[in-house]
């Protein structure tokens, strides 16, 4: 599985996935989704691991990419992952740095349907993930319970993921 | 890029970093690579809930604590992270960084940030093997999917709802917000639907441009 995907492949999609971020959101996990799992080269279920492994880490959820890259390529895709976040965001800080009067205007003009587009690549992403699950009547109750516990009450996701933990465990020791 | 901390405040020129996120208030002596390393490994892996949720945190650290920043320096790269094309919590500390030690800062304060997740999640991806996923740990596994499914939903509708924005523009939003998932699960390719919406929307989302000063108007609230 992971012999199919090259270095540079990872770092141009985490490229990729990164300027989906404009204005805030998970692009990455959108792009991922799309091009890793949706092409086979990443399982649904390892990537919702991993996924909600970062849920449950603290600080900023791109350390996915870091297991999505193990996964991919090992050590050095972990690395090519993280190095393909790190180095274009440190040049566009520099860039926004000195162009901040004049990038501000454009950049808020795009990043505002920005914000209903990615909103769409993260609702296509769940559905990707979701439909080779299969999902039957409870668990797809659970999904919408979880859905609107998150979206419309704003319950903090590690919460959400530790829950899940809790009931998987209930069924693993059953 | 000399270290921005240590460049007077009169030094700064019209038109140049005089505008520049966070140029006004900085220490006298430049802020040493290990500190920065250690300030945003701390923020990193005490934060939970992405950058906005962590304002307090940051503030308590790079305001409070080392006093590398003023409270407006704060609030003025909060806002400026929204137009780097990277996770926000990071470009954050990409734009810090970069303020307080230019490229090594950036790099620095970005690689510290995202350190403890990333090293979290490599060691517990590496650590579990596949086969005990999918074996004996299948419902955990299994549960954590459809959480993690009904996360993505709930994130997606979370991102609907954030632009400030009313009527006809936010139902033109919706709508495009529609078109790129169902044009995704129907089959087009992501990138390709979201370039669409990309371009649909910077033609029928007009919003008023916002007039750019270094002063108390650019604090007012993120741009969405």
């Amino acid at each position: 599985m992971s012999s199919s995907v090259s270095l540079v492949q990872i770092v141009l999609v985490v490229l990729l996935g990164n300027l989906f971020s404009l204005g805030g959101g998970n692009g990455p996990i959108a792009i991922v989704q799309s091009q890793w799992v949706g092409g086979g080269q990443l399982a649904p279920s390892q990537f919702a691991w991993i996924l909600a492994l970062s849920y449950i880490s603290p600080g900023p959820k791109a350390g996915f990419l870091s297991g999505v890259g193990y996964t991919l390529q090992g050590l050095p895709g972990a690395a090519a992952a993280i190095l393909a976040t790190v180095i274009p965001t440190c040049v566009a800080a520099a860039g926004v740095t000195h162009l901040f009067s004049r990038l501000r205007p454009v950049i808020t003009r795009i990043s505002l349907p920005g914000g209903f587009v990615i909103a769409g690549m993260i609702a296509a992403a769940a559905w990707g993930t979701a439909e080779p699950m299969n999902l039957h009547g409870t668990e797809l109750l659970a999904v919408a319970a979880v859905a609107v516990l998150v979206g419309w009450r704003n319950v903090d996701s590690l919460w959400i993921v530790l829950g899940a933990a809790v009931v998987g465990l209930l069924g693993w020791f059953r | 890029v000399p270290p921005r901390s240590t460049r007077p405040d009169s030094e700064s020129e019209p038109g140049s970093a005089e505008s520049a996120p966070g140029s006004r208030g900085q220490a006298e002596r430049p802020v040493s690579l290990l500190a920065l390393a250690a300030s945003f490994a701390r923020l990193g892996s005490t934060t939970f809930g992405g950058m906005w949720a962590a304002t307090q945190a940051l503030e308590a650290e790079l305001v409070q604590r080392t006093r590398w920043l003023t409270r407006d320096d704060l609030h003025l790269l909060l806002l400026a992270a929204n137009l780097i094309p990277a996770p926000r919590f990071i470009g954050f500390g990409g734009l810090v960084g970069y303020r307080l030690r230019g490229w090594q800062g950036s790099i620095t304060a970005v690689l510290a940030l995202i350190a403890p997740c990333a090293l979290l999640v490599l060691a517990a991806v590496a650590l579990v093997p596949s086969a005990l996923l999918a074996g004996p740990l299948a419902p955990l596994q299994r549960a954590e999917g459809i959480a993690v499914v009904g996360l993505l939903f709930g994130n997606a509708y979370q991102q609907l709802r954030a632009p400030k924005l009313g009527g006809r523009t936010r139902l033109i939003g919706i709508c495009l917000a529609l078109f790129v998932a169902l044009a995704t699960i129907a089959g087009m390719p992501l990138l390709l639907a979201a370039v669409i919406g990309f371009a649909a929307g910077a033609v029928l989302i007009k919003a008023p441009v916002p007039t750019v000063r270094a002063g108390k108007a650019d604090l007012e609230g993120p741009a969405s």
